[in-house]
């Protein structure tokens, strides 16, 4: 038995932080984190695997001389050889010219609490699941796939800066497919902090509609088209947006907002940031990596780039502050936002002649991320738009883009917005049906 | 941290026990330790490194027709327990949905270890050796053409596992692999380029030559930087086209691979990864000319997706998925193989780690080589486009409609390769792709790459390969 063996987890940070001191590093963060996550899976109207994934650790980053090296622990009793290894390894890495060190003092947090009806829930995610699926069918859809996640987890912080935090979170995330035949589906998803919220049975019925309002589909055109897309194919493309306004990603070559802060990369009508401090909101986190509080911090401001995502160092560099956006490494956004218009669905698709409407994408690539140049792949539910109304549905299509035309080209911004986070949007995004205009769609020449 | 993972390899058979005792009609315990150590370079500044001991067991239970999975990363009898019961509960709790019971394909037993040798362990590889390669290698493809950003990112990992199943396989094996990940950003006059560059295989330290691997690199950089100063503009109308081994292994894994998994076929990954233009009723017809030949193999020495038992305790072997332009074989777990009464398992589940499930996935996929050595694919060959090596890619969820844009491409005429193209565009059906090959070279490449698939993710190592092959009759694509 150590020390360690014997104090509680939540504790450990501070302690660690303390001893690494002692030992010699100049900055130290630990991080204890628990939680456990289930997962039921379905497909073809029937469960396919039920899942539980149970994790404990601690993560130690360590700063010496600008060097900068990092280790995890999975049980206290590992955490005296963890921190000898790193202080002899450390030793060995060269200096990262670009580090600034950590914040000092010891910020207060925004409390946030998992919500205690989500842990205990097994049986209960079945009935979740059993209604999802029941509800597409009713809409008309054949076959019905999906996910269905549970999760509580809680995360302790120190840092030798002098913060001590401390949060757990909940979440009840759905996601539906429904097919009613080869060609036609429609796909719906929603993320929770609890109960209370979750709604499985409207997310399967708006799959299941999307599924046969899109069957027999024709095959699209290629050509430029003013598009509707819904917050599930936008918040897709707001994600990649998000990633770019990462400092981070600005100093790799990563982003294709480089060099253009107080320049204008969106129509006046698009207001972006990030937040992520309500915690009725999934996704939320009261502080960031290096301990600072996470905040609201506009990014593009009627259409103007304000500034990028910070940690301290390279705030220090652009001669900012931390934006509280800490990731593991770079900058990372926690939830981005675009701020809602006032117009309906209904109104945008009445503002287009011809173009479509598109409700879900997939695997969005990019030729060139510092210039923006991409293509994805619209999938589920596509339908022509031809004077102001949905016209027929159609498949096989690609938006061939650039992300600044995509942005500079937003028309109108409805106001209905929708926190979308699933398999192709990584970090949640809140935003509602956007009109561009003039995009580029190709589609396979033979 | 410890030099080599020492597994409680009971405790993984006590698992399967307790499991049994509980109920369970089948159960498998995959127990996985790595040694894992990586660094990040971003334009040549050290910006962090890591390292690590990761370790754990999963538990996967059949019980009325239900699937269970747990997993743990505390490695004790106690936790293991609660994992176990969990399993057992949530496989319980499930069957009152599964409307088709799950079932596992019959599979030989086997007992079984292997590891691949290493000249120097991974694990005993110095952080100070580690930076200085990367350095090295960064350095390098800065003098090779002006390059205005770059990111660089080494892994390593020593991978130990015991799977341990109610079938009374047993099988034990020790995988080390070692990947570098770059993404230099190339700028000339207004003109920007990126390549992203991988390279990865399954062995030890002695694959990390800076010189060579700098090399290697060095030339796809000068190449990207060729094409994008030089670059014509791409021909239209209907042309012939020769393809690289790299654009030909990202095809035949994308638009060949991931199409022939039998969980996208069967429909149980229409929420995630997607469903497959291919059919079970498709086997044994027609997708592509006599010259294409498909195959996925696990067992190639030092492969980036090396293995010799999968992750249900099946052996690997070749799977031959298109045979002369004929559908072939589908890769298969023990699930597939038993919903699509296949009567075993071809040995394609893989899981990225022991808190992941083993679903069906490629490993090493590659066209088959031909007959034609690269002057003969040339031949005849009046106007054309050779695509080497491509940037930006994708393809739709069914695996039909695929896209690849050239990152170094040129002109074919005559016969002969002349100048470089910019950015074209290959943007077509899959059949339309299988068809149009008429003629396969000899020589067999491979690249690395990771694959996506499964929720929650799983990246996986493979190798993606080929010959330059021929095509016939292409009209390129339009770019934005």
């Amino acid at each position: 038995m150590t020390a360690w063996t014997k104090m509680r987890a939540a504790d450990i940070p501070e302690s660690v932080v303390r001893k690494a001191l002692d030992m010699g590093a100049d900055d130290v963060i630990c991080t204890a984190a628990a939680g456990e996550t289930k997962q039921i899976r379905f497909a073809n109207n029937s469960v396919t695997a039920s899942k539980s994934y149970s994790s404990t650790g601690f993560g130690i980053y360590l700063a010496k001389d600008k060097r900068i090296l990092s280790t995890d622990v999975t049980l206290p009793a590992e955490i005296d050889r963890a921190l000898d290894e790193l202080l002899k390894r450390i030793k060995m890495m060269e200096p990262n010219e670009d580090y600034a060190g950590l914040p000092s003092g010891k910020p207060k947090y925004r409390k946030q609490a998992a919500d205690p009806a989500v842990a205990p829930l097994v049986e209960e995610l079945y009935d979740h699941v059993n209604a999802a699926i029941a509800s597409a069918l009713e809409a008309g859809a054949s076959r019905i796939a999906g996910v269905l996640y549970s999760g509580t987890h809680t995360l302790n912080r120190a840092t030798s800066g002098g913060a001590i935090g401390t949060y757990s979170a909940s979440s009840l995330e759905l996601s539906v497919r429904a097919m009613s035949d080869s060609e036609s589906s429609g796909h719906m998803v929603q993320s929770a902090t609890g109960p209370k919220s979750f709604e499985p049975e409207r997310v399967g019925r708006v799959a299941g509609e999307l599924a046969i309002e899109s069957r027999n589909p024709e095959m699209g055109k290629e050509g430029k088209f003013d598009v509707v897309f819904s917050p599930m194919i936008f918040a897709n493309i707001l994600n990649h947006v998000g990633g770019s306004c990462s400092a981070g990603a600005v100093d790799a070559g990563m982003s294709f907002l480089g060099d253009m802060v107080g320049k204008k990369v969106a129509s006046g009508g698009f207001t972006f940031y990030d937040d992520a401090t309500d915690p009725a909101l999934f996704g939320s986190v009261p502080f960031d990596e290096e301990g600072v509080p996470t905040g609201r911090t506009c990014l593009i401001e009627k259409g103007i780039l304000k500034g990028y995502l910070h940690n301290t160092s390279t705030a220090k560099r652009y001669s900012t502050e931390s934006t509280g956006n800490a990731g593991l490494v770079f900058p990372r956004a926690w939830t981005v936002h675009l701020e809602p218009g006032s117009k309906d669905r209904d109104k945008l698709i009445s503002q287009v002649d011809r173009g479509y409407y598109m409700t879900n994408t997939w695997y969005t690539r990019f030729q060139n991320h510092l210039t923006g140049d991409f293509s994805t792949i619209p999938r589920d539910a596509i339908f022509r738009i031809e004077k102001g109304r949905l016209a027929g549905p159609v498949k096989d299509i690609r938006i061939s883009e650039s992300m600044l035309s995509i942005l500079k080209n937003v028309k109108s911004i409805g106001n209905d917005p929708m926190l979308v986070h699933w398999w192709e949007v990584e970090d949640p995004v809140v935003t509602p049906h956007v009109l561009v205009a003039d995009v580029n769609i190709t589609r396979s020449t033979q | 941290m410890p030099d080599e993972i020492i597994l409680d390899r009971d405790l993984a058979i006590q698992a399967v026990d307790m499991a049994l005792d509980m109920g369970a009609e089948y159960a498998e315990a995959r127990m996985e330790g790595a040694i894992t150590n990586g660094l990040l370079l971003k334009n040549g500044n050290p910006e962090i490194a890591g390292f690590g001991t990761n370790s754990g067991m999963c538990v996967r239970v059949l019980m009325h027709g239900g699937m269970g999975f747990a997993s743990t990363d505390i490695l004790n009898k106690e936790k293991v327990r609660d994992r176990v019961e969990t399993a057992v509960r949530m496989a319980k709790a499930s069957s009152r949905l599964v409307k088709d019971r799950i079932a596992l394909s019959d599979e030989p037993t086997h007992t079984a270890d292997y590891a691949i040798p290493q000249k120097r362990k991974l694990a005993d590889v110095g952080l100070d050796e580690i930076v200085s390669a990367l350095v090295h290698i960064d350095k390098a493809i800065v003098e090779t053409a002006p390059v205005v950003n770059r990111y660089m990112h080494l892994s390593m990992e020593e991978r130990t596992k015991f799977f341990a199943s109610s079938d009374d396989s047993r099988i034990g094996s020790v995988i080390p692999r070692i990947a570098i990940f770059t993404i230099p950003t190339i700028k000339d006059g207004d003109r920007f380029a990126q390549a992203m560059l991988q390279r990865g295989v399954s062995m030890g330290w002695e694959y990390m030559d800076p010189a060579k691997r700098a090399e290697e690199l060095c030339h796809e950089v000068a190449m990207t930087h060729r094409n994008m100063k030089e670059g014509v503009k791409a021909p239209s109308g209907r042309i012939d086209m020769v393809l690289g081994p790299e654009v030909v292994g990202i095809a035949a894994h994308e638009s060949c691979g991931h199409p022939y998994e039998a969980d996208r076929i069967s429909g149980r990954e229409a929420a995630q990864a997607g469903e497959s233009f291919v059919k079970a009723g498709m086997m044994g017809t027609r997708i592509g000319s006599d010259a294409a030949t498909v195959i996925d193999d696990p067992t190639l020495e030092n492969s980036y997706g090396f293995y010799l038992y999968d992750d249900e305790g099946v052996k690997a072997r070749p799977k031959v998925l298109i045979k002369n332009g004929i559908i072939n074989e589908f890769l298969h777990n023990r699930e597939t193989s038993a919903s699509m009464d296949m009567g075993a398992s071809n040995g394609g589940a893989r899981a990225n780690n022991y808190d992941r499930e083993a679903i069906v996935r490629m490993s090493n996929t590659f066209v088959a080589p031909g007959d034609h050595s690269d002057g003969e694919l040339l031949e005849g060959i009046k106007l054309g486009v050779y695509m080497k090596s491509f940037m930006e890619w994708n393809i739709d969820d069914k695996r039909y409609n695929q896209r690849y844009i050239g990152r170094e491409a040129y002109l074919i005429e005559n016969g002969r390769v002349t100048a470089p193209v910019r950015a074209p565009i290959l943007e077509l059906t899959t059949p339309a792709f299988w068809s149009a090959i008429d003629a396969v070279g000899k020589k067999l490449e491979f690249a690395a790459a990771t694959c996506g698939k499964g929720e929650p993710s799983q990246g996986i190592p493979v190798y993606t390969g080929g010959p330059h092959i021929r095509l016939r009759g292409i009209t390129l694509g339009v770019g934005k």
